[in-house]
């Protein structure tokens, strides 16, 4: 029951944003011919714009106006932006390349079997067909109050839009964040990043000043990406392993297809005989960004892969986990996956 | 004239699959009419709350704003079945309207919601139907002094409706065995492929409406009644409608759209989005059944009481009448008890309001009733087969009728018609699940393999197919072609396939001879459109009715022409002939001719003209269905499987073989999703409907039910004696039984009941306790 309450009980705040957010959005769109006149564009708009590429992303936050630009910069008009090439250091995709040509790409599916695997978990064919690598890593988080439209009666006005709370921490957080949750308790979604960070990729970002490289897994922090303003990703680099890597991806979910991972796990090791010489666990639906479990990692190195190391492993993986109200079962699905992935 | 079937029985094409598949079909929210306007509805961002003040100037001012609607300024008049007004002072549920919009375009139209000021005072909220009952919980219509509907005559002064048959106490003082649960059901959403959407158009004091509903007779009446003139002035056309799943029935937004229509002088649209479909939508009621059944040691079910808490939502569709049908039927005579009690009573919260969904009651009943069931075999250590054979509902048992309960009648209501073999659908379904070597008794999985169980489960259903007065009629042509005119819809079920089966083959003609008119009221017969699995037993029922009447009239002319007795003629092939000498015969085409205006008019008798030809009973029409679950439960993860489906159906006779399996496609996959993945989240601290699009309402895709070889569909046929060929409507039936089976089937997996709404992996593993 909810009680009774005064009707200025929805602060103003929350009540000029939805109002806000309901007007008609004029938006100038530019074909971007060059990476460089994208950037020329963001480093003009500031704030005001925004990138579209496949438009998976983008499209829904313009309709439900959880975003409103004023400027969209297209990508997909940027001759050379997708895709898949391997050189004697790295595998290289561009950002424009589709989730669908990461799935089906035969090198990727040989000596990448982890980033084939997660590509083809991703959402439906036809997202896969349109959806791209870069905005499969930068989309937006798919949280139900963040991404609820005006025009249902009422949107969120919550933490991550400039608000003072999070209401899946007193509502319905069955799919929020177990771990590292704090300001925002929405999860990263994307199942690529998990998959990326286990092989160690790398961003080359583009920027207004100069390109600068980082661990993908830097490019996530609670509230979303650390990119700058008038930053995009200008490359995706996987290193190319020296040994032999087993690799293995695991997407927990309501359905077979579409849904987003209630919890996901991303596995790459490397033996030395019978023993774990590098492990990399990277758990994903489970924290507001992917999570690297360090933890569970030291449990697996210098150990043989067995019943043991597994336990031990699964139990590090959340260790630290604090369930909301409704999300205590993420604990032990991704407790589950740990151990079947090892077992394996 | 049944042994030589050349049109029904066969697998012809839908009429409407090639238009549809290609793209040339249009559908209401296609329709542009020259200056037509949009219209958009603001919403209440409160489940429940006053309007103290509304001000529409500002968005009045907006240019491009033709007109803006409140309860201030239109009729204060309930649309059909409601206890609110087209528009209200109170808002009852997050998303209930508030305000609507005509402008000259959709963008105008939103920008302007955002220009309405309405100052609230919000009131405290109820969502949960046992906390609606207790006495300090907020009234939703205090004028009621109660959230417990208790308006129908049947309802005794606490709000309890239901029925008894012989002594419960008495039952249960001699049982030898007792068991008894509680059971809760989940709501449901209907998501029709396409989101509702109407347009309105006057000339002078003549309105169209162009409407995508299930029931163009209602909803045509509905309007006229609403606004005030005569049902002639308004002219309903129903081009392609659209899944209705049982939601398509009469709503305010037609006459909200005519008012607007009206106020503009304009064409107006209304065309919903996904979301707000979602939200306004009338929902699946949820039940939560306290149950108890008394057995004896041999298994032979004696006594059974219900105590049902129907969820009815802010407003509701008739609204005791849902929960009467599983009170009259799942509850009360699927099972051959000797007493038995089974009450109910519907309560108002803060939530969408709850309507017809696919199973009407059944669904939710029938899930309560077969998991209790399934407990009673166990207790009694029965296999759930045999369980079922012994208990099972037989023809001749006595039937009860949900309008009389309603009405406080006596609900007794005629007999349990011969064309009702339960026996003969349990066992069909459980052979071809191969029941026999997969059942290794209770507590006994199918098969254990590292941390997956495999279980299989049992559950079997009823629901009625309503035969109900209903008219159509068979024009024919001049060139021998018939065109029918019909009160029944064509929504993606196939009714017009059936129809023009039926009637090509009534009158010998070929299946492509037949075409069939969707509704335009002026024209259209009487019929209450296609409710309740109606479309068979009803509006196909009606042509063959009509094609027989135009048939007599073929063969008078025939016989006049051809110097002969009508007796003496066969129609057969687009000709009508001697039966005696083929040769001497003229063409359909011929007799349609010399006829001018060959008509048939079907009226289908009332149903109490039908009549049990043994005892002379009233007979009730009526489906049954059986469905076997084999399922896969991860004890780690708690995922849940389906391994095979079998499911048994009676549909009297196959008109259509292929539309037959894909009804019961349909209910294998809304019976998976109802309590598997179709979640309807409200938020318990806003109210706010989480989930109005299909992302995060999850229904099921192919790959989450079995693939074709391992779904078993087996079409029994006892044909009745009063449908078109022996048929009947089943296509409810076809899920009533699906969600109760798979529960059971995952209780014989991990050897826990799941009682609860859903079978999600968070519910499962929690019943497991991890």
């Amino acid at each position: 029951m909810v009680d009774k309450k005064k009707s200025n009980n929805r602060s103003s705040i929350e009540e000029t944003q939805s109002r806000l957010s309901m007007q008609r959005i004029f938006l100038e769109h530019f074909n971007a011919q060059t990476v460089e006149e994208a950037l020329t564009l963001l480093a003009k708009h500031g704030h005001e714009a925004g990138l579209i590429a496949g438009g998976v992303d983008c499209i829904s936050l313009l309709k439900k106006r959880v975003k409103l630009p004023r400027i969209l910069v297209n990508l997909k008009t940027i001759p050379g932006l997708a895709y898949i090439n391997e050189d004697s250091d790295f595998l290289r995709i561009g950002p424009l390349t589709t989730i669908h040509n990461i799935e089906t790409s035969e090198n990727i599916r040989s000596k990448y079997p982890l980033l084939a695997q997660a590509a083809h978990s991703v959402a439906s064919p036809q997202i896969r067909n349109m959806g791209t690598l870069g905005g499969n890593l930068c989309q937006d988080v798919w949280c139900w109050y963040y991404r609820r439209s005006p025009f249902t009666g009422r949107s969120f006005f919550c933490r991550r839009k400039g608000g003072d709370k999070c209401y899946a921490v007193a509502g319905d957080n069955r799919y929020h964040a177990i771990l590292n949750g704090k300001t925002c308790f929405a999860v990263c979604p994307s199942d690529m990043a998990p998959a990326l960070i286990a092989l160690n990729a790398s961003l080359k970002i583009a920027g207004p000043a100069a390109n600068r490289t980082i661990p993908l897994e830097d490019l996530y922090q609670p509230l979303g990406t650390t990119l700058q303003p008038g930053e995009m990703i200008a490359e995706i680099m996987i290193p190319v392993p020296e040994q032999p890597v087993r690799q293995r991806w695991i997407k927990i979910r309501d359905r077979k297809t579409i849904d987003f991972a209630i919890a996901s796990l991303a596995a790459a090791v490397i033996m030395d005989g019978d023993t774990v010489k590098d492990a990399r666990i990277i758990l994903g639906g489970v924290a507001p960004t992917p999570y690297h479990s360090i933890a569970a990692e030291k449990e697996l190195i210098g150990k043989p892969l067995g019943q043991r190391a597994a336990l031990a492993a699964a139990g590090a993986a959340v260790d630290g986990a604090v369930p909301l109200s409704m999300n205590r079962h993420k604990i032990q699905i991704t407790r589950s996956l740990v151990k079947k992935v090892i077992l394996q | 004239m049944v042994d030589r079937l050349s049109v029904v029985g066969k697998r012809f094409p839908r009429t409407d699959a090639i238009a549809k598949a290609k793209g040339e079909a249009a559908f209401v929210p296609d329709i542009q009419l020259p200056g037509m306007l949009h219209a958009k509805t603001l919403r209440s961002p409160y489940p429940h709350a006053k309007i103290v003040k509304i001000d529409t100037q500002k968005a009045e001012a907006l240019p491009g704003v033709m007109a803006v609607l409140t309860f201030k300024n239109v009729p204060k008049v309930h649309p059909r079945n409601k206890m609110e007004f087209l528009l209200n002072e109170t808002v009852r549920y997050c998303g209930d309207e508030v305000a609507m919009v005509a402008a000259e375009t959709r963008e105008i139209a939103e920008e302007a919601l955002a220009f309405i000021d309405v100052e609230y005072e919000v009131l405290p909220a109820v969502f949960d139907a046992e906390d609606a009952m207790q006495p300090e919980a907020p009234l939703l219509y205090p004028e009621l002094e109660s959230n417990i509907i208790r308006k129908s005559p049947g309802c005794d002064p606490q709000g309890w409706i239901g029925l008894t048959i012989g002594d419960i106490d008495k039952g249960f003082a001699e049982a030898e065995y007792i068991v008894e649960g509680v059971y809760e059901t989940p709501i449901q959403a209907t998501v029709s492929p396409m989101p509702r959407a109407t347009v309105c158009q006057w000339s002078g004091n003549k309105l169209t409406c162009w409407a995508d509903t299930m029931v163009p007779m209602a909803i045509w009446h509905d309007i006229a009644r609403c606004l005030d003139i005569p049902q002639s002035d308004v002219r309903l056309i129903v081009p392609n409608p659209v899944g209705s799943y049982g939601r398509k029935e009469p709503e305010k937004t037609p006459i909200l759209t005519a008012i607007l229509a009206k106020r503009t002088g304009r064409p107006v649209k209304t065309a919903f989005t996904r979301e707000e479909d979602f939200l306004i939508s009338w929902r699946r009621v949820n039940f939560k059944a306290y149950s108890k059944a008394g057995l004896k040691k041999d298994g032979t079910v004696t006594t059974l009481s219900h105590k049902v808490i129907a969820n009815c939502g802010a407003d509701a569709q008739s609204p005791l009448l849902v929960m009467a049908t599983s009170l009259a039927k799942s509850f009360a005579i699927l099972y051959r008890a000797e007493h038995v009690k089974s009450e109910g009573c519907g309560v108002f919260t803060n939530t969408t309001h709850h309507g017809a969904v696919l199973g009407f009651g059944d669904s939710e009943g029938n899930f309560c009733m077969e998991r209790l069931m399934d407990e009673a075999a166990e207790t009694v250590g029965m296999d759930p087969v045999e369980f079922r054979m012994k208990n099972c509902v037989r023809y001749g048992d006595a039937c009860y009728d949900r309008l009389q309960l309603i009405l406080g009648k006596d609900p007794r209501r005629g007999i349990v018609g011969p064309d009702i073999d339960m026996p003969q659908v349990i066992i069909k379904a459980a052979d071809s699940a191969g029941w026999r070597e997969k059942w290794h008794g209770w507590t006994t999985p199918v098969e254990i393999r590292g941390s997956t169980r495999r279980g299989i489960g049992f559950a079997m259903g009823m629901h009625h197919c309503f035969y109900k007065e209903f008219s159509a009629e068979v024009k024919m042509n001049h060139d021998g072609t018939a065109s029918v005119l019909t009160g029944s819809v064509d929504h993606g079920q196939g009714c017009y396939t059936i129809i023009a089966q039926v009637v090509a083959e009534t009158l010998g003609l070929r299946y492509e001879d037949v075409n069939v008119s969707s509704p335009d009221s002026p024209s259209m017969p009487a019929g209450f459109g296609n409710a309740g699995s109606s479309g068979t037993s009803s509006a196909v029922n009606a042509a063959k009715y009509a094609a027989d009447d135009a048939r007599r009239k073929l063969l008078e002319i025939a016989a006049q022409a051809l110097g002969c007795n009508p007796d003496e003629l066969d129609i057969q092939e687009r000709k009508i002939f001697l039966r005696s000498n083929p040769v001497r015969c003229i063409t359909i085409a011929q007799a349609c001719q010399k006829g001018l205006q060959v008509t048939g008019l079907g009226l289908l008798p009332s149903p109490d003209s039908l009549r049990d030809e043994k005892s002379g009973e009233l007979l009730n029409a009526l489906a049954i269905a059986a469905v076997v679950a084999e399922v896969e439960v991860d004890t780690d993860t708690g995922e849940l499987t389906i391994i095979k489906l079998s499911s048994a159906n009676d549909c009297g006779r196959a008109i259509n073989p292929t539309m037959t399996e894909n009804q019961i496609d349909l209910g294998i996959v809304l019976g998976n999703g109802w309590i598997r993945s179709e979640s309807f989240i409200i938020d318990k601290s806003t109210g706010v409907l989480l989930n109005p699009n299909l992302l995060d309402y999850k229904v099921m895709t192919h790959l989450d039910i079995p693939e074709k070889e391992n779904t078993s569909v087996t079409i029994v046929e006892n044909p009745t004696t009063w449908g078109p060929y022996g048929a009947k409507g089943f296509s409810e039936t076809a899920m009533v039984a699906v969600a109760p089976a798979i529960a059971n089937a995952i209780y014989n997996a991990i050897g826990v009941r799941m009682r609860g709404t859903q079978v999600t992996p968070d519910a499962i593993l929690e019943a497991l306790g991890k």
